[in-house]
């Protein structure tokens, strides 16, 4: 066999529809992407897992072991089961945030209406009292050809990243707005901005000002932005207050009409 | 400056995560092991570079914000201001494996970890516990 004959064969027209080439094949084709974009985003988003379950199961682990092998007198214990009441709640708000992807298709598109996501999302989120948050947008936004898993987590990850920035509170907020070209989803907070030090890194490299976490949950943001849905990001930082992340995601005529390089 | 001396039971732990870094250094100070974190690459190397007292392992999360596990070992092989010390890699990465040949490093331990294996291992690299 040859070096060509053994390449994969890139573009839309090669992809084949999960299930077979039934009635989505005219459907799924129209989503010009590369398959090898779906296999990025799908080892990059498995890695993010891996590492985030990973280290919530590692501290529970030895906390657990920690607890079963100490003196009940010890003064530790109040503590360590706290701890592991604690990362308890985490892998709960962990399932939560990335619940949309469970078991999902990387390459299933479906129409929605992206203020209802917005809403759906703000919902989910249970701020407490400390926090204001409200969907913005035309009334009029079409329905979006979008990767609704995706799309979700993605939104889930702004507003917990928001609520995050502002540990004593503050406003946030999700406005949408589209045209005939693209639909424009802007997740905004009064928190204390980006540090300068890492505008430059955020959608490309892991960065973080949390005391845990991996810090690649923005550049899955922008993965899923731009390799699944052919759209962009864009940040825009006041500080010291303020944070806009805005998603730009192409319609699907749009898309449709988009060359790949 | 004198070089700085090598110690038994001591060990650096470079993981950005505080839980993981907390209960680590926990169980292994339990066991009689003295214990330095650091939550990023950048802080260990400094360390390394000044310390008087060398650890005698390095647990190194690879997956880290700023400066990660890739980027550390790159240092601490390139730089030679830098000492030598094994230096075990920890990750939830299904590559670990490679990931710990590709390193040069001088094992690994997969994520979720649990405490038989960690102390296995640290007891290979440190000698037995003090307790």
């Amino acid at each position: 066999m040859s070096d060509d004959a053994k390449a994969p064969v890139k573009g839309p027209s090669s992809v084949v529809p999960p299930g077979g080439p039934g009635a989505t094949a005219v459907e799924f084709a129209r989503v010009p992407m590369y398959p090898e974009a779906y296999f990025d985003v799908v080892a990059e988003v498995s890695r993010f897992f891996a590492h985030s379950l990973g280290n919530l199961l590692t501290g529970l682990n030895l906390t657990l072991d920690m607890l079963a092998s100490l003196n009940p007198a010890d003064p530790r214990a109040g503590a360590l089961v706290q701890r592991s009441l604690r990362m308890m709640e985490g892998l709960c708000a962990f399932k939560e945030t990335w619940s949309g992807l469970g078991g999902s298709d990387l390459r299933r598109f479906e129409r929605r209406d992206p203020i209802a996501l917005a809403r759906c999302v703000l919902d989910q989120a249970r701020l407490g009292a400390e926090f204001s948050a409200e969907v913005t947008g035309d009334a009029a936004t079409s329905a979006l050809s979008c990767h609704p898993g995706l799309l979700e987590s993605a939104l889930q990850y702004l507003v917990r990243n928001a609520v995050d920035a502002m540990p004593g509170g503050g406003h946030l907020g999700i406005d949408v707005r589209s045209d005939s070209a693209c639909t424009k989803i802007a997740v905004w907070d009064t928190g204390p901005g980006i540090p300068v030090e890492l505008q430059s890194k955020i959608l490309y490299e892991p960065v973080t000002t949390k005391p845990y976490g991996g810090g690649i949950g923005l550049m899955l943001v922008a993965m899923i932005a731009k390799r699944v849905h052919l759209g962009e990001v864009r940040w825009t930082s006041r500080m010291p207050q303020g944070c806009i992340i805005e998603l730009t995601l192409p319609m699907r005529d749009a898309n449709v009409a988009r060359t790949v390089p | 400056m004198n070089p700085p001396v090598p110690s038994d039971k001591s060990i650096l732990i470079v993981e950005d995560d505080i839980d993981v870094r907390e209960t680590l250094s926990e169980v292994l100070m339990d066991e009689g092991y003295k214990i330095t974190a650091f939550s990023g690459g950048r802080a260990a190397l400094e360390h390394l570079r000044q310390t008087t007292t060398l650890p005698a392992l390095i647990l190194l999360d690879l997956m880290m914000p700023n400066m990660d596990g890739w980027e550390f070992r790159a240092e601490q092989r390139r730089n030679a201001a830098v000492p030598r010390v094994p230096t075990v890699i920890l990750s939830a990465d299904g590559n670990v494996e490679q990931n710990m040949e590709s390193l040069q490093a001088d094992g690994y331990l997969r994520k979720p970890i649990h405490i038989k294996t960690l102390l296995q291992l640290v007891e290979r690299f440190c000698g037995p516990p003090e307790n």
